[in-house]
């Protein structure tokens, strides 16, 4: 009987028996009963379909690229971090988690093809969190974000990928306490280890300071004409818009003076069609979250947004189909009053900049702690309102409004209300019982916050996490030290008890 | 070299931001205006019965409640301001303009409204929106800012009078201070030393921490000095070199670095003089669109994207060197100073290895008592100027 019951409903969820000792590697997968199993290894299948198809179109320069880029080899091991989120999950969360994850690897591999295939002269390079919207105005050009391959992607499937950027750039002599992210980014120039490509480029001033200096180092290496696009700081200003607008004309004339092509605003305006149209759909699907069964959860929720927000520019169709269908599952979940977890006793908030070495953090919250993260701040990049589209104005205006609110960018810049404020209005909306506040030590700005977000915590009598992290440099804080100081929240300030006390202590530090 | 007539009346000023003049200004009903960075014009804090002092925290010992605030990571400027707030040190302040171009100044002048660290209902904090390109549409989005976040605020609650006639007058007055400071600033391009680059320092600091119209009769007297003055026979400098870097507020690290043998020639740091003495042209109609044009332009910021203004302020440095006859580049980074950070790696590079000329980076904490390293390697750098300066003579020969 209890084989059978094993077979059909899955391993009891106790994730810690599958990991290897220092490294938390699985040892095996987790059957998750026949239904679920089959699902997660349908889409398993279709992931590594996407890139046996990558290899098979484009074979010559992918077996190079493996030999010549570091973060190839990254990327190869990709889906190993895609099966750490998906811990625990079944039924509607694991189906949702995995279409989710097979639009981002589709993609990926596409755009990864893309810039491996692509001729120089006929490639737009985009920097990191940049929205690449706005290019496809320029017929018969491939817009390329090396950057976000060779260390956003990376840093999340595999911790310790951007070690070597990291160092490179500090021996180089840039100071140490400056956000890794951008840090690693300049580092990948100075190591050469991006791939460099394109007839001019685009640069930004997104999400940060650091990132606006990384730039310099990364536009040296590419050495090619780049317009630098300043999105506005202050994005909530009345004038802000328009400049940022205006900005976007002198944009449009570099980009047809590099090209020669005309700018197409057909195409802008058919892409910012699919924008709204996804934006009313994210906003659906966060809707479920704010009832008592919460089922959009985990880093398949957030990542997919940051995905099709930064590299698609939310203009992908298949992203909007993969939206309507996971938007009726949420509505179906929601009306049978599906649980993620049997035994989940909390629902949170997750605030500030994620920490991408741990982007399956939430996973072990839910299994070890019955933790249901019911909004993720990343999840929701973007100008949410409905946008006016009908002249050329308004759509560039449109993608001022998006492009401002880009991903970390939304809420760590334009003042503390931004973030502050705004918390507070998530809380009264999704009700949670825990903030867990990733405290991004390098990050200034939002360094500079947390004693606000204490105190006025405190006032309000919520209970907010502090959650010490480096962003992408597991060697600063890492997972074992984030998961510690989350231990000893729950067990002292939320008085809990561990669901899983198997999973409240175990070494993964030496894994990927 | 004979002590300057002012010098030590300026070294008192500098000892607290409420000092003898800014008192005497305010006792007279002249309205007071903070600023934290070079991006907010405090040519427009000067207008009619206001004057602008930059925000500044001398003497700062500890730093426990701004780091408490902020954090270990926020650069020291940052938790000092908040650390002086937070001890009413800002009290005659009516109302403070930051410019969103640093995240850790950003949320330091946010605690201000945030912790209400200054007791005056009418009290504003504004920000500037500066972007990081130069253009026509920079300049109108910028001046429609000074109008809407600096000088409406300044009318609307103070009754300041804000009149194109008061602008005007503004710049007048302060073309007449930047004209005195330019020639000051051009004496330290002779061979013999005329000013030091201590004293400089200290009349940087002076003009930019004191109402306009009362400092700028102490310059007037100054640069009258300076022209008689009459330089040592003997160079006690062991080298000449250039400054370049972040804030730094206190002249005592300009002292250690002359103490040490390095007289200092130019200064392009925040607080330096280069840039920031340039002649305001009024050019368009609106003058408030010339007085953006003139910030904007004029900044040598390390966050400015655009590749002109990168390759300008990179090849400004051999400039100084030349046009001042240095023999070295000292660049300094405030610690956690992203921008500087980032920027000092990358100029001491490109000084080095493409202009050929000695450069040093160094890292500065906010106040000198904690910079007993820095000395050190100024003392290092200046024997690798000298050893190369005796190995290009051999070389000569």
């Amino acid at each position: 009987m209890e084989f059978i019951n094993h077979f059909l409903y899955g391993d009891k969820r106790n994730q810690s028996k599958f990991y290897e000792a220092g490294t938390g590697h699985y040892k095996r997968r987790e059957w998750r009963g026949l239904q679920d199993t089959l699902i997660d290894y349908f889409f398993w299948l279709r992931n590594w379909g996407n890139l046996i198809l990558l290899v098979l179109k484009a074979p010559v320069p992918a077996v190079k690229a493996v030999f010549r880029y570091r973060w190839m080899w990254s990327l190869l091991i990709s889906f190993g971090a895609l099966d750490y989120s998906k811990e625990g999950l079944r039924k509607t969360p694991l189906k949702i988690s995995n279409m989710n994850y097979n639009m981002v690897v589709r993609n990926l591999c596409s755009e990864l093809l893309t810039l491996l295939t692509v001729k120089s002269e006929k490639a737009i390079f985009y920097d990191l969190n940049q929205v690449p919207t706005i290019l496809k105005g320029i017929e018969g050009f491939k817009p390329i974000c090396p950057v976000a391959l060779a260390v956003y992607v990376p840093s999340i499937v595999d911790q310790k990928s951007p070690y070597t950027y990291i160092d490179v750039t500090e021996t180089y002599g840039i100071p140490a306490d400056v956000c890794p992210l951008p840090q690693a980014e300049a580092g990948s120039a100075i190591e050469d280890d991006i791939i460099v490509k394109g007839i001019c480029g685009v640069s930004t001033n997104m999400p940060c300071d650091g990132s606006i200096m990384a730039s310099s180092y990364v536009d040296r290496r590419l050495n090619m004409p780049m317009y630098p696009l300043t999105s506005p700081m202050r994005y909530n200003n009345p004038d802000a818009m328009e400049f940022m607008a205006d900005d976007y004309k002198e944009l449009i004339k570099f980009l047809e003076k590099h090209t020669g092509k005309k700018y197409n605003y057909e195409n802008l305006k058919e892409a910012f069609e699919m924008v709204n149209k996804q934006n009313e759909l994210l906003l659906k699907k966060w809707e479920t979250n704010k009832t008592d069964t919460p089922v959009y959860v985990g880093m398949g929720a957030w990542l997919y947004r940051v995905w099709g927000f930064n590299v698609t520019g939310l203009s992908n169709h298949d992203f909007y189909k993969n939206d309507l269908k996971t938007l009726k599952l949420l509505e179906k979940a929601v009306k049978n009053k599906e649980k993620v977890h049997p035994k989940q006793r909390f629902r949170a908030i997750a605030w500030s900049t994620p920490c991408n070495y741990y982007g399956h953090l939430q996973a072990w919250l839910l299994n070890c702690w019955g933790v249901v993260t019911v909004f993720s701040m990343l999840g929701d990049s973007g100008y949410l309102s409905t946008m006016s589209l009908d002249t050329n104005e308004e759509l560039l205006l449109a993608a001022a409004n998006t492009t401002s609110r880009s991903t970390m960018r939304k809420q760590t810049n334009g003042g503390q209300e931004n973030v502050l404020e705004e918390l507070w209005e998530k809380c009264d909306e999704y009700n949670p019982d825990i903030v867990f506040l990733h405290d991004h030590l390098a990050c200034k700005g939002m360094a500079g916050l947390i004693t606000m977000f204490q105190e006025a915590a405190d006032e309000r009598d919520i209970k907010l996490c502090t959650v010490p992290q480096d962003l992408i440099d597991s060697r600063t804080i890492s997972r074992r030290d984030m998961r510690d100081k989350i231990n000893k929240f729950m067990f002292n300030v939320m008085k809990a008890e561990p669901i899983d006390p198997a999973l409240v202590d175990f070494d993964d530090t030496q894994g990927h | 070299m004979k002590d300057l007539k002012h010098i030590h009346f300026f070294e008192k000023l500098l000892n607290e931001n409420y000092n003898e003049l800014v008192k005497e200004a305010t006792e007279k009903g002249k309205k007071a205006f903070g600023y934290s960075c070079f991006y907010v014009p405090e040519l427009l804090l000067n207008v009619g019965d206001a004057y602008g002092v930059r925000l500044r925290a001398p003497n700062t010992g500890s730093m426990q409640l701004g780091t408490y605030y902020l954090s270990n990571f926020s650069c020291g400027m940052s938790r000092a301001l908040v650390e002086r707030g937070l001890e009413n040190g800002f009290h005659y302040v009516n109302g403070i303009v930051g410019a969103e171009t640093c995240a850790q100044m950003n949320r330091a002048l946010e605690h201000f409204k945030m912790l209400q660290l200054v007791e005056n209902e009418k009290f504003f904090l504004e920000f500037l929106d500066v972007p990081l390109a130069v253009g026509e549409h920079v300049y109108k989005y910028v001046a429609k800012q000074y109008k809407s976040k600096i000088l409406m605020p300044m009318q609307e609650k103070y009754g300041i009078d804000i009149s194109n006639e008061a602008i005007l007058d503004a710049v007048k007055r302060r073309n007449k201070l930047n004209a005195m400071m330019r020639e000051i600033s051009e004496m330290r391009k002779s061979e013999k030393v005329i000013i030091t680059g201590t004293e400089m320092h200290i009349l940087n600091l002076v003009v930019k921490s004191c109402p306009l119209d009362l400092i700028t009769p102490y310059i007037e007297e100054t640069l009258e000095e300076l022209k008689t003055r009459q330089p040592d026979n003997e160079n006690k400098y062991r080298a000449r070199i250039v400054v370049v870097g972040s804030e730094m507020d206190d002249y005592r690290f300009t002292e250690l670095m002359e103490e040490c043998g390095a007289l200092v020639v130019a200064d392009r740091y925040c607080f330096g003089t280069l840039p920031g003495y340039e002649h305001i042209e009024i050019v368009d109609d609106d003058p408030i669109l010339s007085i953006a044009r003139y910030y904007i332009d004029i900044s040598l910021c390390p966050r400015f994207m655009d590749e002109e203004k990168k390759n300008y302020r990179r090849n400004l440095i051999k400039e100084l060197v030349n046009d001042y006859n240095a023999e070295g580049v000292l660049f300094e980074a405030l610690k956690f100073c992203d921008f500087w950070g980032y920027e000092k790696t990358l100029a001491t590079e490109i000084t080095v290895n493409e202009f050929g000329i000695p450069a040093v980076g160094v890292e500065t904490s906010y106040t000198v008592q904690a910079s007993g390293q820095l000395k050190t390697r100024v003392q290092a750098f200046i024997e690798n100027l000298e050893i190369k300066r005796i190995a290009k003579g051999k070389g000569e020969q």
